[in-house]
């Protein structure tokens, strides 16, 4: 048989025209390298996002990428563009920002006169996707004026659509191409990779359109014919027209564009005037080192900074770090508080820079998991900074670097396993109908295919790419959902590809709290603290955590942290650097938790393999915890070379492509039974490897968070006061709600005062407090007043004026007074009635609101009140009280988290203790002195419910009553039998059994629940009112 | 003046209950005018008013009023409950807070019975309930240490709307509550009462004919046109017999009305005979006026118009859901690409599905033909029908057709093969010409394979 002609397909659609078609940018590089075509072309709707998938892609199957994009017109046909050289490719980008900067976020506005921006420089193909008679004439006009818009050689696009009139269509594109003066290419305008995606085109279609499969008729398309067809298909359908059938080779030949020439540059500004990038980068990371050690820089730091510059200037990312370090220098100027984080900590450079905080003289640094010359990709550093004042420094990369040249990374939001079965079983109408077991198994089939598609893209939480040159002529830029923003349309995995920097600058709310906290100190208690100056290694802050009294500190607050941390026992800063890495998912599926607990606690002997092994896995007893030690194993074990031990954790990090890991498998195997390991542990080395290669920490990482976690457990072990202030002010962060800070606050003797229009600021903040005979560690604790920031609904502003006005002339004296001096409309002042915000003047909640009810509407001007009030005008408030009923206790604490979120009044489980002691449950506190396996019966408020990746299934939920927290554990059959009150009660009653671990005062107990009651109701009826009790509970974060 | 021994019935409908329009409460109102002669439908919308005093004696007392009410209305399929006091606000309040059918409060009694009651009871707006309960006062019973004095009640005039005053004095009978009588609602309807029962088809024309006669005018008068008139006989034997006739178009003209009564008079059952009938224009639209074009034709409406008395007489004749035609359907599929819908039901509007033709006559089932392609995927040389060989002069095509593949599972189409892979699920289609000149739509059931036998389809034929 004669071999088929050679063929390029040009005009392919990508799922990144999103929810147009079917098949991901790679699938149609690999079928088309199959297909044995010359070349593959992606053109995208308004679009070049899934380019740089493709172009990697394309290494790795062996063929030519063709970029382009096919331009929607708002008035013509659809152009399908292709960049001839770099500065063609700019001016493409460059349009799209202008039609992207046009349109609503996701949309892109084009016209035909838009198209004179890309001047020349390019190939184009003209796509009608039907063309009658009379629109020959008028489609000719249109290319005509097109020609004389764009100066390009034009092809018509001929594309057999199986509609029964490909014979008189093919013809009149021919018709057209010669009234035009133009040639014709033939292509199959491809939306699948292969005619098996028909499905799921058909399935995106309705997503796109809102329909059912059912309901979807002509908007589904006739045929499954849009997809890469053989060369003898095409070759045959294009018998005739042999021209066509080359039009795309020939185009292709004519380009010599590719990804590659997007060479990338770092903008200049950092580096001063007259100086290279490299010296000056050096002589920073001298004086930093200085300034870090004063008594001297020891010589493992000053070798592993010469090591780390030699490298640097080698791949040439001075300009990087240097623009990191004029990021952070900024925020330091602004006094925000900021701390690198993740593998950079891996860096002596960056510690000397002041970007990261891991001291890497005590701790061991591995700096090719940061930069590794083989990986040919820039270094990742990510700072984080406090999340309330991040922005400004968004806002001062735009005016250092200007719009054009920095713009937040894409993220490309993907169906997931979820939304996939949703959206599918939408499409198939599967929830209502009679679907039978195979209907089922079609959508099971079709969500599987979807799971991974794109979906839109949204901005990354803080990446920013920063160019020397014009971003938007390498890349896209689009509005962002959030104004002042703007972002590109590559994501992180696309820029590490094309070799482009990107510094995260990212939100972490601990650093507000700690900021906070040290202002509250130094007011309230007359000490200058910073970061830095934190006393190491105090005694009491460990025996604190120990105890996993950890409500609000950085990281160990979570359930799972809590029940470690008493077996853990941390006692040393690495201890807690350990606790860090040990609760995640990775660790805990490579089965590292036990060994390392059990030899921690002496019941399993420390060995070592190997003396190699002994010096890599001594700090951890022998057990891998970090990505770090799972990259030294493979290099002194195994024989890799640093830069092969970073790919295997980047092969384990995409476990998409398998094939990978098992060839790392062999390699890692193999080599370490040739260096006489025993083959079954060198198995499992590589499973336990393997369980963390994406979700394990780097050491580095884990370190700088237990920096922040030793500073927060520091600060609340000896300012409780100033830590609940501070962690109430940064709200929303963390685990728990304000009423569980208020209650930790109060348990460590902090006296909580309520809210109050003559006592409260918008923040909490401290007051002297009565002399304690207990100080907690040596400090005396001030009280905390609540903030008006607690009332629900209070606007700041507001609260402001009220602040404001109380400054001026002094407390108010009564509901007129405050009414007239702060000018707040009627709506607000009952809202703090009912905050009961004004037992200051005496007035409980009731007759607060009976009196803000009584003002007059329009508030008198301030001048003219403060006159009637010293001509002793006429007062509201000397008038008797009024005949109101008295509000009942439970109305009250109901009203209190209604209004504020908590109650200092009395807690819900209290008021209702007799009742729950008739239904026969016994207080929380009672479960930590009940025997091991013991039938208890407990109740309380609903804190937490969680339901953890790694614990197939079973649900943790945390209640709270009057007195103590109690822990219960749900497993799957309970929660099939009581899945509505797992999921929904505020008060739950438990039956159940209970079991402990460990001994006084390092035990953890949990309640394993048998039966569930939903109690709501009951805490409902404590309300005379009829309201809901509002009490919150942060579930499945 | 007010009545010294005033007594207020206040029937309280449970919303899922209440009619759907204002009207029909109105129509229950006049319906309770049996009880007693002064009745109101709510402004609410939440029930009926009667003015009892004087009438209980009449139905047995107070209490068996109510229970006869009461019952009375649950047979009309109404779920409703009585109060009855002294004034509207408390007999509403009775009615609404009942936890029993009904409730009295003895004459006097107001302010006893309703002060446990809640405040909401008083007919106040939600926010003015809102704001009372924030102060605690949530019984009525709370607002009277205010409510009574008059530095109390300049207070609460202060802080919350007239109406709650206004509602709290009315209830306790300090203000008088007036309560404004109903009105009926316009009917379009003829009446005849016969001298003696009537059983002769001619009688009962001759008497629709005088109905519709004076239907007619009535409704012209009001500018409306009937879209469905209902012809009631009352029955010598005490039953009711009736007639339901559909229209196309608002009509408002006494020949055509009766044309079309006259189809649908011998349905009538009239039985032993009837004495009194009436007609009813139970729907009705505003009546469309036509403008005459120059040219003495009716405007665009001209095809509906000429065609709608033919329709409605076939309806009228038949019943009216025999009467259908052929929508286009939005579906790829052939068999698939139209419905059946009902005569008087509006033309979905729908695109044009193929951009191909369609043969005008399409089978009910496509017929197997011996045919083979000549080339790959291409149109057969000939193919054999009914015994009469067909050499193909041109063809057209292929349209390719893939079958609906999320209804592969248990393929219950013509042909009835059921296609094993996602590929074997097409069809190509071809609109073939025979060397006579005969046109023909025949497809390949399935992909064009160089080893498999290929099977063919006629699906319809073209003019």
């Amino acid at each position: 048989m004669k071999p088929a002609p050679a063929f390029a397909e040009l005009a392919a659609t990508s799922n990144f025209s999103f929810l147009r078609a079917a098949s991901h940018p790679h699938e149609l590089v690999e079928r088309a390298a199959e297909l044995g075509y010359a070349a593959i072309g992606i053109a995208d709707r308004n679009s070049v996002a899934g380019l740089v998938r493709a172009h990697v892609a394309t290494k790795a199957a062996g063929i030519r990428l063709v970029p382009g994009c096919r331009l929607v017109l708002a008035d013509g046909p659809d152009v399908l563009a292709y960049p001839a050289d770099r500065a063609a490719w700019g001016r493409l980008t460059r349009l799209l920002t202008t039609g992207k900067r046009r349109a609503e976020k996701g949309g892109c506005i084009l016209t035909m006169a838009d198209l004179a921006m890309l001047e020349e420089g390019f190939a184009g193909i003209v796509s009608a996707p039907q063309i009658s008679h009379e629109e020959v004439e008028l489609l000719s006009n249109k290319i005509n004026i097109l020609k004389n818009i764009f100066n390009v050689s034009f092809h018509v696009a001929a594309t057999p659509r199986f509609d029964g009139c490909d014979g008189p269509r093919l013809a009149r594109a021919a018709q057209l191409a010669e009234a035009c003066a133009l040639p014709l290419a033939a292509t199959a305008e491809p939306l699948m990779h292969a005619p098996g995606r028909r499905p799921l085109l058909d399935v995106l279609t309705c997503i796109r359109e809102h329909c059912t499969l059912a309901d979807a008729g002509l908007r589904l398309a006739a045929n499954g014919e849009r997809h890469l067809r053989t060369r003898a298909d095409m070759a045959r359908l294009f018998a005739g027209d042999p021209a066509a059938l080359g039009a795309g080779m020939e185009i292709a030949g004519g380009l010599a564009f590719s990804l590659d020439d997007l060479a990338y540059e770092y903008p200049d500004e950092p580096v001063p005037a007259g100086r290279s990038a490299d010296g000056q980068l050096a002589r920073l990371a001298l004086l930093g080192a200085r300034a870090r050690y004063p008594d001297g820089v020891p010589d493992k730091v000053r070798a592993q900074i010469g090591h780390e510059l030699r490298i640097i200037r080698e791949l040439r990312y001075a300009p990087y770090f240097l623009t990191v370090h004029d990021i952070v220098g900024f925020a330091r100027s602004r006094a925000i508080l900021c701390q690198g984080r993740g593998s950079a900590a891996n860096s002596a450079v960056c510690f000397a820079l002041g970007i990261t905080a891991v001291d890497p003289a005590r701790s061991d640094t591995l700096f090719e998991r940061f930069v590794s010359a083989a990986r040919n990709e820039p270094p990742d550093i990510d700072v984080d900074f406090e999340h309330e004042r991040r922005e400004e420094v968004i806002q001062h990369i735009y005016a250092r670097y200007g719009r054009e040249r920095a713009g937040l990374a894409a993220a490309v939001i993907r169906y997931r396993a979820r939304s996939a079965v949703r959206e599918v079983g939408k499409v198939l109408g599967i929830p209502e109908g009679t679907a039978g077991n195979r209907a089922e198994k079609q959508a099971a089939a079709l969500a599987r295919e979807l799971i991974g598609f794109p979906r839109h893209l949204s901005q990354h939480v803080g990446g920013f790419v920063i160019t020397r040159g014009r971003l938007d002529e390498v890349m896209p830029i689009e509005n962002a959902a959030m104004e002042a923003r703007t972002v590109i349309e590559w994501d992180k995995d696309d820029l590490d590809a094309l070799g482009i920097l990107k510094i995260d600058v990212l939100a972490l709310g601990m650093l507000s709290c700690i900021r906070r906290a040290f202002g509250l100190i130094a007011a309230y208690h007359g000490r200058a603290l910073e970061l830095a100056a934190i006393p190491a290694e105090d005694a009491a802050v460990y025996e604190m955590l120990c105890r996993a009294d950890s409500v609000g500190v950085f990281q160990v607050e979570s359930r799972a942290q809590m029940t470690m941390l008493p077996r853990l026992r941390p006692r040393t800063f690495y201890d807690l650097v350990i606790e860090v890495a040990i609760v995640r998912p990775g660790p805990i599926q490579g089965d590292m938790v036990h060994p390392y607990l059990r030899r921690r606690s002496g019941k399993e002997a420390v060995e070592f393999p190997s003396d190699e092994l002994r010096a890599v896995l001594g700090k951890t007893l022998g057990v891998p915890l970090f990505q770090e030690q799972a990259m030294r194993i493979a290099m002194v074990a195994a024989g890799f070379s640093p830069e092969d031990a970073d790919r295997l954790r980047r092969a384990m990090a995409t476990f998409k492509h398998t094939g990978q890991v098992s060839f790392f498998r062999d390699k890692m195997v193999e080599g370490m039974t040739a260096r006489g390991y025993d083959r079954a542990f060198a198995e499992r080395c590589f499973q336990q490897i393997e369980g963390f290669g994406s979700y394990g920490f780097p050491e580095s990482h884990a370190a700088s968070f237990a920096l922040l976690v030793y500073a927060s457990a520091w600060i609340k072990c000896h300012y409780p006061d100033v830590f609940a202030a501070a962690l109430l002010n940064s709200q929303p962060m963390g685990f728990y709600a304000p009423a569980q800070i208020v209650r930790d606050a109060r348990a460590h003797g902090v006296e909580v005062r309520a809210v109050d229009v003559n006592a409260s600021d918008w923040d909490c903040t401290l007051e002297e407090a009565p002399q304690m005979a207990l100080a907690v560690n040596g400090v005396q604790p001030k009280a905390l007043r609540l903030g008006l920031r607690q009332v629900r609904g209070l606007s700041e502003a507001d609260a402001k004026r009220l602040v404001a006005a109380r400054a001026l002339d002094g407390p108010f004296t009564d509901a007129g007074d405050l009414a007239a001096r702060t000018g707040l409309a009627k709506a607000v002042l009952s809202r703090l009635a009912r905050a009961d915000a004004l037992a200051s003047l005496k007035l409980d909640r009731r007759p607060a609101l009976w009196a803000v009810a009584g003002l007059e509407d329009a508030a008198p001007l301030p001048l003219f009140a403060a006159a009637e009030r010293s001509n002793g005008g006429p007062r509201l408030d000397d008038a008797p009280p009024p005949p109101l009923p008295i509000m009942g206790a439970g109305e009250a604490v109901a009203e209190d988290y209604r209004m504020v979120r908590l109650s200092l009044r009395d807690h819900p489980a209290r008021l209702l203790r007799p009742r729950l002691g008739d239904l026969g449950f016994a207080p929380c506190a009672g479960m930590a002195r009940a025997k091991h396996g013991s039938w208890v019966r407990t109740a309380g408020l609903v804190l937490v419910r969680q339901r953890p990746g790694t614990a197939s299934g079973v649900i943790f939920m945390t209640i709270e009553d009057e007195d103590a927290v109690a822990n219960l554990v749900v497993w799957p059959k309970s929660f099939e039998k009581f899945r509505a009150t797992v999921m929904a009660a505020r008060m739950v009653g438990v039956a159940g059994r209970v079991e402990h671990e460990g001994n006084p005062p390092h035990r953890v107990t949990h309640v394993i629940a048998e039966r569930l009651y939903d109690l709501s109701d009951l805490l409902d009826g404590l309300d005379e009112a009829g309201g809901r009790m509002a009490v919150a509970s942060r579930d499945f974060q | 003046m007010k009545p010294a021994t005033r007594r207020v019935l206040a029937l309280w409908l449970a919303p899922a209950e209440r009619p759907e329009t204002e009207p029909d409460l109105r129509d229950l109102a006049a319906w309770c005018r049996r009880y007693a002669p002064w009745t109101a439908p709510m402004r609410d919308g939440a029930g009926v008013w009667i003015e009892a005093g004087g009438c209980a004696h009449l139905l047995g007392g107070e209490d068996t009023m109510c229970r006869t009410v009461v019952a009375d209305l649950a047979r009309l399929g109404h779920a409703a409950r009585a109060g009855l006091a002294g004034t509207p606000g408390a007999a509403w309040a009775l009615a609404r807070t009942a936890k029993t059918p009904f409730a009295i409060a003895a004459p006097g009694t107001e302010r006893e019975v309703l002060a446990p009651l809640p405040v909401a009871a008083l007919r106040l707006e939600p926010a003015t309930v809102e704001g009372l309960s924030a102060l605690g006062l949530r019984r009525v019973g709370d607002l009277y240490p205010l409510g009574t004095t008059a530095s109390g009640r300049a207070e609460l005039a202060r802080r919350f709307p007239p109406l709650l005053l206004e509602r709290l004095d009315a209830a306790l009978g300090l203000t008088f509550e007036p309560i404004s009588p109903i009105r009926e609602r316009t009917r379009h309807i003829a009446r005849f009462t016969a001298p003696e029962p009537v059983r002769d088809g001619e009688a009962v024309t001759r008497i629709t004919q005088r109905l519709v006669e004076t239907l007619c005018p009535l409704l012209a008068r009001d500018g409306l046109g009937a879209r469905r008139v209902t012809l009631t006989a009352f029955r010598a034997d005490g039953r009711a017999a009736r007639i339901d006739c559909g229209t196309a178009r608002p009509l408002a003209e006494a020949r055509t009305l009766m044309r079309l009564m006259a189809l649908c008079l011998p349905r009538l059952a009239t039985g032993p005979g009837a004495d009194a009938f009436a007609l009813e224009a139970t729907e009705t639209e505003p009546l469309r006026a036509t403008q005459a074009r120059l040219d003495g034709r009716k405007d665009h409406e001209d095809d509906a118009l000429t065609l709608a008395p033919l329709v409605e007489k076939l309806a009228a004749r038949l019943g009216s859901g025999r009467i259908g035609r052929l929508a286009p359907r939005p579906r790829h599929l052939p068999e698939r690409a139209q419905s059946f819908v009902g005569a008087f039901a509006d033309m979905p509007d729908t695109p044009d599905a193929a951009t191909a033709a369609r043969p005008l006559r399409l089978f009910a089932r496509p017929a197997p033909v011996a045919a083979a392609a000549t080339a790959p995927e291409g149109p057969p040389a000939w193919f054999r029908w009914q015994g009469a060989v067909h050499a193909i002069a041109r063809a057209e095509g292929p349209e390719r057709i893939a079958l609906d593949w999320w209804r592969l599972d248990g393929w219950q189409g013509d042909p009835p093969a059921v296609p094993e892979t996602l590929a074997d699920a097409v069809r190509d289609y071809w609109r073939v010409e025979d060397a006579r000149g005969a046109r023909f739509w025949i497809f390949r059931d399935g992909p064009w394979r160089p080893d498999a036998p290929e099977r063919w389809y006629l699906h319809g034929v073209f003019p």
